[in-house]
């Protein structure tokens, strides 16, 4: 065995990882090779070398807090998963949406206006009433736009009166 | 997966350590003084690996609980074709490795385990910044060499577990270690 082969194997030759044939011719080579006995005794040196680093171990109650983390997880999973065997609405989500969606207008629209339906088609922000005009932002208290829901709202508004 | 609430407690073999296969097993039952037994077994070694792979104690045990809660997900499937060490250390190494990349470069190791010079005496503070020196080298191999470097060296893993846990063959380890020690010799050359 060459002395490159040699050097190449001089690591798993320390580790125990050749095969008993390889790891004899190793040996042998060895015995006769200064060279490469010096080479073996710099893996050692550095084995030991590596020792040195640091080390970390678990914290005293680390195995506790795995396992209460591991019961905490499989609690909400467990919830998790009543809430999906909840039954369905019928009735799709984007329509759920938009019921939900068309409800705030109507609220916003119904809040924002004080007073009589006439009034508030006033148009301007002025026409809002009192404290709750002090208090609602600006955006709020624009023009009603024909044909908008707040438009289609105030009407309803002014038949209901 | 394990009830959580209502775990069910398996009789302990009279008289005889359960192996780490048999803990799991119960564990996959739902046995959680069973999982807590095989935590306590190998806590030490997976923050210590985990600690070698990122540098950083508190990254350290997150992964050390990440890889541990895993094994207990998977508990229930687990067939023992390897030692469970090996399986877990391949959970753990994968764990690491991920948020290792994920990593930004601001993120810079955490060394509060490695304490300031302050009144040491000199040798005490020779012994600490040589440790340091180590342990800088090992973090600057690529990752593989460093896995299958503290797989071998610190933890004690055979070739071939180390294979098993890296999801490669053994020659591949060799060459791994080798290229390893090779560049750690010449980076720590006027340490040696």
């Amino acid at each position: 065995m060459k002395c490159k082969k040699v050097q190449e194997k001089l690591s798993a030759y320390l580790d125990g990882g050749l095969p008993p044939g390889a790891r004899s011719r190793v040996s042998q080579h060895l015995e006769g090779c200064p060279r490469c006995a010096e080479e073996l005794d710099g893996h050692r040196a550095l084995g030991k070398l590596l020792d040195a680093a640091p080390a970390v171990a678990a914290p005293d109650g680390f195995a506790r807090s795995v396992c209460r983390e591991a019961v905490r997880r499989a609690q909400v999973g467990e919830r998790r998963r009543k809430v999906h065997l909840l039954p369905r609405s019928p009735v799709p989500v984007l329509m759920r949406v938009a019921a939900m969606l068309a409800v705030a207008v109507g609220l916003v629209s119904g809040g924002v206006i004080s007073g009589s339906a006439a009034q508030a088609r006033g148009v301007q922000a002025g026409v809002v009433s009192g404290e709750l005009a002090d208090e609602l932002p600006v955006s709020l208290l624009s023009v009603v736009t024909p044909g908008s829901v707040t438009e289609a709202y105030l009407d309803w508004v002014e038949q209901v009166q | 997966m394990l009830s959580g609430v209502e775990p069910e407690r398996m009789p302990q073999a009279e008289g005889r350590l359960r192996s780490d296969e048999e803990l799991m097993s119960a564990a996959g039952r739902g046995d959680m003084d069973a999982f807590e037994e095989l935590v306590l077994r190998h806590q030490d070694g997976a923050v210590g690996v985990a600690f070698r792979l990122l540098s950083d104690e508190h990254g350290a045990r997150d992964a050390a609980q990440e890889a541990f809660l895993r094994v207990l997900e998977s508990a229930p499937r687990y067939r023992p074709t390897a030692s469970f060490r090996t399986y877990l250390y391949r959970v753990l190494t994968r764990i690491c490795i991920d948020r290792y990349r994920k990593r930004s470069p601001e993120d810079h190791p955490d060394l509060s385990t490695v304490e300031d010079g302050g009144e040491a005496p000199p040798e005490v503070m020779l012994r600490r910044e040589r440790a340091e020196r180590v342990r800088g080298a090992v973090e600057e191999l690529p990752m593989r060499q460093r896995v299958a470097l503290v797989l071998q060296h610190y933890e004690g893993l055979s070739y071939e577990e180390i294979a098993e846990a890296m999801h490669c063959s053994v020659r591949a380890v060799d060459s791994l270690l080798a290229r390893a020690r090779r560049e750690l010799r010449e980076r720590l050359r006027d340490l040696l």
